[in-house]
């Protein structure tokens, strides 16, 4: 696994939620988070 | 997921977690629902994010290792047929520490079975929580 410190910005990413469908703005939401991104469907 | 047993700690930490997966939002939609997961779940279909992050991608040779094929062999062996995969079976996922759009941390995967323990990302969110705190206060 690597580690990495980021100045990374996620301006202009929006996701679409898979539940509800509404959009979310990942350049602003949320306050704190941890995104886990997974590999292809299992 | 490990982190969904964590979620004490995590609400302690006013922190929420967020999965992405690049599938279609449908097939995303039941992996949520069989994971019972209690936070968002996303589609990121065009892989904008994966890219924004520079996951990387796996080599051949990691993802279709010898057990791989081997669990590929004993399902044909059952008469049971496994689906052909449809996506990107290269792509690699992560983790990555975020606050209001700003990634304060990024652990790429470099393999297939290579994963960032919960402990250690649990000690980046209360990291990064202690420093925007500080920078709140300043």
């Amino acid at each position: 696994m690597a580690s990495a410190v980021s100045g990374l910005r996620l301006d202009g990413i929006v996701l679409t939620d898979v539940r509800d469908g509404t959009d979310v703005d990942l350049g602003r939401w949320p306050p704190l988070g941890l995104l886990t991104l997974l590999r292809h469907r299992y | 997921m490990q982190v969904r047993e964590r979620a004490g700690e995590l609400s302690a930490l006013d922190a929420t977690v967020v999965a992405v997966g690049f599938s279609p939002p449908e097939a995303l939609a039941e992996l949520a629902d069989q994971l019972d997961w209690p936070w968002p779940f996303l589609s990121d279909t065009e892989r904008v994010l994966y890219q924004r992050l520079e996951l990387p991608s796996a080599e051949r040779g990691q993802v279709w290792t010898p057990e791989t094929k081997a669990i590929y062999r004993r399902a044909a062996a059952e008469g049971k047929r496994p689906q052909r995969p449809v996506e990107d079976t290269g792509q690699l996922g992560g983790d990555a520490v975020i606050a209001r759009g700003d990634v304060s941390r990024v652990f790429r995967t470099r393999s297939p079975d290579d994963r960032t323990g919960v402990t250690e990302l649990l000690a980046a969110l209360a990291e990064e929580r202690a420093r925007s705190s500080s920078t709140h206060e300043a």
